[in-house]
């Protein structure tokens, strides 16, 4: 038993009080193997049996309560912005500990189990969404630590790089001066401080160089990182957008005509010979233009009885004839002045 | 969208169409507002001459032309109110809508610009006199507003030249023939449509027109059926009634000579009675054709709807009802009622809207006289430029030396 646990994996760290480990089955301790490492089984959190897997925590209450609220928080992982307000995050949190409470300390266990089973049936969509949420988030993360990591490495490169740099110019400077000092019979002093300021002139334009640098760097991260560890609160629970079917770029505007097909030729012979005859066609001129509006005009209000459907007394009509008449009655009327119309 | 949504969505439907009571009423109403307000001008005009008169002075030029007409007015006190009646007025209207078709002719103009002129003319006299506006002065205007609505576009000096009318007398009373139509100037005319249906049955005579849905025949069946036709009985054709259109050439020949006598109905009769106002273009054109021929349109029709379509009667009666309007034609008086009609209408017209030219020059160009500039008018322009023109060189400030 012990040497099954042996081959599972590198010994763990060790704990307080290890050495008085035994196991109940073999009776073996790590006081006489302390390479020996105890699993537990997660079913019933003995120490042994078939299943096992690595001992975290010393306690095996402690061990058990875990591995419960992670299975219940694998089902349960509603998110915040899920909610309409916090009130309600707050209440579904606490709905989700009774259960946990419920299946640490075994209280109800079978109706615990069904409630968080028929959650799990009835809710699949929603948690493997906010799985696939969580682990982008965790992946944005990683991705910024790696940047930042990134970008502390350039830039202890850039100071060291500096730094050599620095020490390179003064250097030159020093020798510079030293060969000026050889070569001409010039003023020692003045020789001495153009060559100072030779150096400090250098080393201002690396510097200028490399805040440009930085600045860039710091651009770069502020636009690259993830908006992670910022809340929005009060989000609404998202509204799933209905179905508006096939899209219509006509907003339901149909050219279909109700009295006529309109066919490609006519038994014309008038439209069979301007149809052949280049100063109409010349200027691309398409006949069917033609037949299209004078069958849409021939049929245009075929099916509309004006006796019946305007029988109304057109207000719009009546007010302008009564403005129109007004104007001309009233003495000295200035007649195109009357009100417009409309 | 289908034809019958295409026209209810027109000007024409909106606000051109009437029933026949609702036309009615508002000639009567119009007529009768011009005509309250010639006879109230005539009242107050004599009250104003017979007082000055009485005290014996202050009779200036104006004062003396209308105690003229005061004095021949004194024995026939009944003659105050010898109005055009609105039949009369309508009667004139109409003879002068025979005149714009004569004039349109006479220009040999297309004839959507003369149809379109001619409904101009019914739509304005809906809402406004003879006695306001004489026909006279507004049909030469509003058959050159039809002209450029029609994008036929003669020159307004060819025009007058033509019309034998000056610049602007076609000119002054545009605005008020705008304002009269509504600033509407499309017109759906039946004629349009006639060629549509004209090459369809051609296309039927021939076998291959498309059918539409819901009909339940083929091409060749209406074909057979459109053969089988018997010829219009009412027409006091002898010949041709007996004898049956057997091949396909004789058969387009009857469609033809249909719709060459549809399009003339559509031309002269349907544009100088009201159907316009009453019914649809289509059904206008459909009750042309059965004027022409009556089997043959009556077949025509069902080949758009459905047998059972419940359409059908009405469409059949609308058209029905507007054939008896195009038949029995347009009463055009004579030569010699409308002198008289003319003569009595120069007694009884509304004096403010005598000279429609000076109203017009008033209203435009403050009653200047077009280029004619004032001695002010010219001072002040001349400031005017002055100041732009110093304004323009300091546009960058004044020089440089100047300001220090």
């Amino acid at each position: 038993m012990s040497r099954l646990a042996q081959r599972s994996g590198p010994p763990a760290a060790r704990r307080e009080g290890e050495e008085d480990d035994v196991c109940p089955v073999c009776k073996s301790s790590r006081y006489l193997n302390p390479n020996m490492r105890f699993l537990v089984n997660p079913e019933c959190y003995h120490r042994i049996k078939n299943k096992f897997r690595k001992q975290t925590f010393e306690d095996i209450q402690v061990e058990r309560e875990v591995d419960i609220r992670r299975r219940v928080a694998e089902v349960f992982n509603r998110r915040e912005d899920d909610f309409n307000s916090l009130l309600d995050y707050n209440n579904y949190l606490n709905d989700v500990e009774d259960i946990t409470y419920n299946l640490i300390n075994k209280i109800d266990l079978d109706e615990s189990e069904r409630k968080l089973a028929s959650y799990a049936s009835r809710n699949q969509q929603t948690i493997s969404l906010n799985v696939q949420k969580s682990l982008q988030e965790s992946q944005n993360r990683e991705a910024r630590q790696v940047l930042e990591k990134e970008q502390a490495r350039i830039r202890r490169e850039a100071a060291r790089r500096e730094e050599q740099e620095e020490k390179r110019d003064r250097e030159e400077g020093r020798r510079d001066v030293i060969n000026m000092l050889a070569s001409s019979d010039g003023d020692a002093s003045r020789i001495a401080r153009e060559g100072q300021q030779a150096v400090l002139k250098r080393s201002k334009t690396r510097q200028a160089a490399i805040q440009k640098q930085q600045q860039a760097l710091s651009s770069d991260s502020s636009n690259g990182a993830p908006n992670g560890g910022f809340f929005i609160q009060g989000l609404k629970t998202k509204v799933e957008p209905v179905d508006e079917g096939p899209y219509d770029p006509f907003q339901g505007f149909s050219d279909k005509r109700k009295y006529f097909v309109q066919q490609n030729r006519y038994a014309w012979d008038r439209l069979d010979r301007l149809q052949k005859d280049t100063n109409w066609t010349a200027g691309g001129y398409d006949f069917r233009e033609f037949c299209s509006r004078t069958l849409c005009e021939a049929f245009s209000g075929l099916g509309v009885f004006i006796g019946e459907e305007v029988t109304r007394t057109d207000p719009a009509f009546v007010g302008s004839v009564a403005t129109v008449a007004a104007a001309e009655a009233g003495a000295g009327s200035k007649d195109i002045m009357m009100e417009d119309p409309f | 969208m289908t034809e019958d949504e295409v026209y209810r969505a027109s000007t024409q439907y909106r606000l051109w169409s009437f029933t026949p009571h609702a036309l009615a009423s508002l000639r009567a109403g119009t007529h009768a507002l011009a005509a309250e307000k010639v006879t109230a001008a005539r009242r107050s005009k004599r009250d104003v001459v017979s007082r000055p008169s009485a005290e014996g002075n202050g009779v200036d030029s104006n004062g003396a032309e209308e105690g003229r007409d005061a004095s021949g007015g004194v024995a026939n006190a009944a003659d105050e109110v010898e109005c055009l009646t609105l039949a009369e007025a309508q009667q004139l209207v109409d003879f002068y809508c025979s005149k714009a078709i004569e004039l349109c002719n006479h220009l040999k103009w297309p004839a959507a610009v003369k149809a379109t002129a001619l409904q101009y003319l019914r739509r304005f006299y809906l809402s406004a006199s003879p006695l306001t506006y004489p026909p006279s002065t507004i049909i030469k205007p509003t058959i050159f507003l039809a002209n450029k609505t029609e994008n036929h576009n003669l020159s307004l000096d060819e025009y007058a030249a033509k019309a034998k009318a000056t610049r602007d007398q076609i000119l002054a009373p545009e605005f008020i023939v705008s304002q009269g139509l509504r600033f509407t100037f499309d017109v759906r005319h039946p004629l349009r449509g006639l060629p549509g249906a004209y090459m369809e049955l051609l296309s039927l005579a021939d076998g291959t027109a498309e059918v539409l849905e819901g009909v339940g025949k083929t091409a060749e069946e209406l074909q057979e059926e459109l053969m089988a036709l018997p010829h219009d009985t009412k027409k006091a054709n002898g010949a041709s009634a007996a004898e049956k259109a057997a091949d396909v050439p004789s058969l387009k020949r009857r469609i033809h000579t249909a719709y060459i006598a549809a399009n003339k109905a559509l031309e002269t009769t349907a544009l100088l009675t009201d159907v316009y106002f009453l019914y649809t273009p289509s059904q206008i054109m459909f009750a042309a054709l059965l004027l022409a021929d009556t089997p043959l349109t009556t077949f025509y029709l069902t080949t758009k709807l459905p047998p059972a379509s419940p359409l059908l009667p009405r469409i059949r009666a609308a058209i029905e009802s507007c054939a008896r309007i195009l038949r029995a034609g347009p009463h055009i008086v004579s030569q010699a009622e409308a002198s008289r009609l003319k003569a009595k209408l120069e007694r009884c017209r509304d004096q403010d809207k005598l000279d429609l030219v000076g109203l017009d020059r008033a209203l435009k160009r403050d009653g200047r006289e077009e280029d004619v500039v004032t001695e002010s008018v010219a001072k002040r322009r001349k400031l005017e430029r002055e100041m732009s023109a110093r304004e323009g060189e300091e546009l960058f400030g004044p020089e440089i030396g100047r300001r220090a």
